[in-house]
């Protein structure tokens, strides 16, 4: 073809307009190729690959108060764990409690159909973990120097001029290491328990220090808990490991902490309904953890605890909105009943975190 | 009766005046003996002659009538006559050929520089011809700076075997005022060679440029010129939205998201240039809007939060002749970009991510008139959403733009109503453009996709006065579609709750209070600034709804005043300074709002 051809007016401005046309071409691809799997879903999944965690309640509501990251400054994540791993930072507002729900499509309370289910599930298990800050009583900590009891914190004596746990507390009162709690006892959760008979060396399930003999703490030997001799660590001593804290502790942030534990929580499967006109649709089922047994509701410490929900005895359903909730009180607000001697409240500026992962149907 | 329209009698003087001119210095030169002169034989003619009887040629001439100045031109040549006569009559019929739109045009340049090969005037013709008739949407900068450049170095070479005459020093000033508009989207120049005032050593050596753009406004739309009534209209109809707030708006709401925030945006841009290789950005950018963005649709005016964008990227650009086929400008770009507070409910969540982007634009003379095809194509490969769903995690948005111009250069037969009588007369006037363009931007949520499209038609006159009228229409539409992930295969549908449409009517009027064509050396200057362009902009729009909730309809009008300086002191720098104000009237919300903008550019890029 001569150029000549291309100089004529017309048959320019119609290559001109063709070239324009194929560059319109060049568009995004098909919304339909995002789609990871069409259809209903018809076998075991993590709820994270098909359900947004959207629904922000209570606190959550209001921006600011409840924030999720995922999969960043997660937990070491438990062994196998499926789908995402999720980080929810909680501050105080005004509702005094926060929870969130996985949503599908996000944000959907009951405007729009859910995502279709095919199989037929046993039961939805996950991972959580929870930790907060406490308010530290004034007083000076173990290994102090004193020169009488009241410069130490309560629990503590002015032994030989420094602060020594006293083993004073009775079973059921507050207490930050074990040491300050009387007899065969552990402090668990700021509170002094009986000690369990746990030997170095046994297993003690969920971390916790309840479970080992008075004078140990569970601590983590070859990646499991098993009950050792307690570390010299005591409230802000640099940590490694919590093999390095005091019974009652934990190596938070490279600090040892008081070890707290957060709740009750509320699960559950399913359970969007409409609330207000113009939602018209709802989840065929609703089955939380609390009235699937005689379990009571859950507390939930720093260290993964894995919970089943029994779909068993939900029937069988064919779409969820809502796949997977949980919501819990901003700890010690309004649901426990405040001592007025009560030492050892929530750090109210400081959020409290809860870990979750591993939210999986099967 | 004759009617005296000020304007011809401006132009035939203007005429007889550069005939005068050029005749003298013929006759002047008439003295010189043919071997005085290297390279041609003949008078040394004033090259200025060659631009005179162009002109004579061309004056009140339709392009039918050119195209008969040319045969004539033709039939004059005559081969016992001496080169420089021959080389100056080449000239005439590359300027008419360039007039004309004729392809081969450079090649009666090049006739007439090699006959005539110690005449820098033939160079800088050649090198008008590049800057200023060829190209698309810029200069053939490469071919326009090696003749200016070799027109300084012939200047240097009459200078110092004593023949540079007076014209010379016209040739001198109209060369140099060229190289220093051509460079002048570029910034202020770093290195000597390419900075004002040039010298012939400037061709091969390389350019390095500073440009920085500060701007600065206070409106309801952003920098990229969007449409509010779109971007407010959408952000209801989201908010209201049942995967939002559920609800109609408030009027309050309703009202306060028509807003105006303060906007900064920082361009910096470090330009590397050599005449092999064309321009090589290297860029920075910072963007500010203060509380502009809704942090949340389901209280869409609880909280407005800032947004913050920064980009370090690199771009390049060159214009490459084609022709027989057409002119081709290559542009394009890409940026690192790191973005905070577009995310909703994450308004600390920080971004970062790719952009690309082509800007090819094509252009070639259809007779004297100019037919041009830009397009635009940017992907941005915006984060996705941290750990959601991975079908609805996925962020994307591609920008597609096509703009078809057609630009009519023939002279017109136009009203003399100011002065006149009212008889019509025939002016080359600086351009009558008509174009018709579409923008599509695709933004990709997930399965979900806002689809904006613009379609617009216009025009522009560029009288041969000293005003200029664009009048634009463009119809926005925006559609949202999505898919079904529960569909086995799954269909795309549009979600209705989410279309509007609206149609804008813009008039732009322009005044040259100050006009850079009426001094084609540079103007006169105070303190090292000379002023080069003054222009008053006067902008009308109007806005209303097509389809879809009518709240943001609008009218809109202002004054802007642009003012171009150049530098001369250190390398001679072009700056443009523009300040504006528009008032804007929502007339079914009662609302009337006060913007400003503010500019100061030290080069350019697209404006």
């Amino acid at each position: 073809m001569r150029p000549d051809f291309l100089m004529r007016p017309l048959h320019l401005f119609l290559g001109f307009l063709a070239l324009g046309a194929g560059w319109g071409g060049c568009g995004p691809v098909d919304l339909a190729g995002n789609v990871q799997r069409a259809g209903p879903i018809d076998g075991p999944f993590a709820v994270s690959d098909y359900f947004s965690q959207s629904g922000f309640m209570g606190d959550g509501m209001l921006s600011g108060f409840l924030t999720a990251s995922t999969n960043e400054e997660c937990k070491a994540r438990p062994p196998q764990a499926e789908g995402n791993c999720y980080r929810f930072s909680y501050e105080l507002g005004s509702e005094k409690w926060a929870g969130s729900y996985f949503q599908y499509p996000a944000n959907n309370w009951g405007s729009q159909p859910g995502r279709k289910i095919e199989a037929t599930f046993q039961d939805v298990s996950f991972f959580i973990a929870a930790e907060y800050s406490v308010t530290l009583p004034r007083g000076k900590g173990i290994g102090v120097s004193c020169s009488a009891l009241a410069d130490c914190r309560p629990g503590l004596d002015c032994d030989a001029g420094s602060c020594q746990p006293a083993r004073s507390q009775p079973l059921g009162e507050h207490c930050l290491v074990s040491g300050e709690c009387q007899g065969e006892a552990q402090c668990l959760a700021q509170l002094c328990v009986a000690a369990g008979a746990g030997a170095v060396g046994e297993a003690c399930a969920l971390g916790s220090d309840a479970h080992c003999a008075a004078g140990l703490h569970c601590g983590v030997e070859n990646d499991a808990y098993k009950c050792l001799a307690e570390g010299a660590g005591d409230v802000g001593a640099t940590c490694r490991t919590r093999n390095d804290c005091r019974a009652g502790l934990y190596c938070r942030d490279d600090q040892c902490a008081p070890k707290t534990i957060l709740g009750p929580f509320n699960f559950q499967v399913g359970g969007i309904a409409p609330t207000k006109p113009g939602l018209e649709y709802s989840d065929p089922i609703g089955v939380s953890y609390f009235a699937s047994g005689d379990q009571p509701q859950p507390l939930v410490g720093p260290d993964w605890q894995q919970f089943t929900i029994d779909l068993g005895s939900a029937g069988a359903f064919d779409s969820l909105i809502g796949a997977f909730m949980w919501a819990v009180p901003f700890p010690q607000i309004d649901v426990m009943t405040e001592p007025s001697d009560y030492p050892y409240l929530a750090d109210r500026s400081q959020p409290v975190v809860i870990y979750l992962d591993g939210v999986v149907f099967r | 009766m004759i009617a005296w329209d000020p304007r011809r009698v401006r132009q035939m003087l203007g005429r007889l005046a550069l005939l005068a001119l050029t005749w003298g210095a013929t006759a002047s030169a008439k003295s010189l003996t043919p071997g005085e002169v290297e390279g041609a034989s003949g008078p040394r003619l004033n090259p200025f002659e060659c631009q005179g009887r162009y002109e004579a040629a061309t004056g009140n001439r339709t392009m039918a009538q050119v195209r008969v100045e040319l045969q004539k031109k033709f039939d004059q040549l005559a081969e016992t006559e001496p080169a420089s006569v021959s080389a100056m009559k080449y000239c005439v019929i590359a300027r008419l050929k360039q007039r004309l739109g004729d392809s081969d045009a450079g090649e009666w340049f090049e006739k007439a520089i090699a006959t005539d090969p110690a005449e820098p005037g033939y160079e800088l013709f050649f090198g008008l011809y590049w800057s200023m008739a060829r190209g698309a949407r810029a200069p053939v900068l490469e071919l326009a700076e090696t003749h200016l450049y070799r027109a300084l170095d012939k200047l240097e070479e009459l200078r110092q075997a004593g023949l540079y005459r007076d014209y010379h020093q016209t040739v001198e000033d109209w060369t140099k005022k060229r190289l220093l508009v051509l460079y002048q989207q570029d910034g202020q120049p770093l290195l000597p060679w390419k900075a004002y005032e040039q010298t012939g050593a400037g061709r091969l050596a390389p350019g390095a440029f500073a440009s920085a753009q500060l701007r600065l406004s206070q409106d309801t739309r952003d920098f990229f010129y969007n449409s509010e009534m779109r971007t407010f209209t959408g952000e209801k109809l989201f908010a209201q939205s049942d995967v939002r707030a559920d609800r109609p708006l408030t009027d309050r709401e309703t009202w306060d998201l028509a807003r105006a925030p303060l906007r900064g945006q920082l361009d910096t841009r470090l330009r590397l240039r050599h005449n092999f290789i064309g321009a090589v950005d290297l860029l920075y950018s910072a963007y500010q809007s203060r509380s502009g963005q809704i942090e949340s649709f389901y209280m869409p005016t609880t909280n407005f939060v800032d947004v913050n964008v920064a980009h370090l990227g690199a771009g390049y650009e060159r214009v490459i002749p084609l022709y027989p086929l057409f002119d081709l400008r290559l542009a394009g770009n890409y940026k690192r970009i790191e973005r905070s507070g577009a995310t909703e409910f994450l308004p600390e969540r920080r971004e970062q991510f790719d952009s690309f982007e082509l800007k090819p634009s094509f252009s070639r003379f259809v007779g004297s008139d100019k037919i041009t095809l830009d397009l635009t194509y940017v992907n941005m490969n915006i984060t996705d959403l941290p750990g959601g769903v991975p079908e609805q995690a996925l962020r994307e948005k591609i920008i597609r733009g096509g703009k078809l111009e057609y630009a009519l250069y023939s002279p017109l037969t136009m009203p003399a109503f100011p002065f006149g009588s009212g008889e019509p007369y025939r002016a080359a006037t600086r351009g009558w453009a008509f174009y018709v363009g579409a923008l599509q931007d695709d933004e990709t949520y997930g399965v979900r996709r806002v689809v904006r499209r613009d379609l617009y038609a216009g025009t522009r006159f560029d009288s041969p006065a000293r005003w200029a009228l664009q009048l634009q229409g463009t119809y926005y539409q925006s559609r949202t579609i999505f898919v079904d992930p529960n569909q086995a295969a799954p269909q795309e549908r549009t979600d209705t709750t989410q279309n509007f449409a609206s149609a804008r009517g813009t008039a732009i009027y322009q005044y040259r209070l100050l006009d850079p064509d009426r001094t084609p050396g540079i103007g006169d200057s105070a303190l090292g600034f000379a002023p080069d362009m003054l222009n008053l902009v006067i902008p009308v729009h109007w806005e209303a709804a097509v389809e879809g909730p009518t709240d943001y309809e609008n009218v809109r009008g202002g004054a802007e005043l642009w003012f171009k300086f150049f530098q001369q002191g250190i390398g001679g720098t072009a700056f443009l300074l523009t300040v504006g104000y528009d008032a804007q009237y929502f007339y079914n919300l009662g609302k009337t709002m006060h913007l400003f903008n503010a500019g100061l550019r030290m080069g350019w890029g697209d404006l």
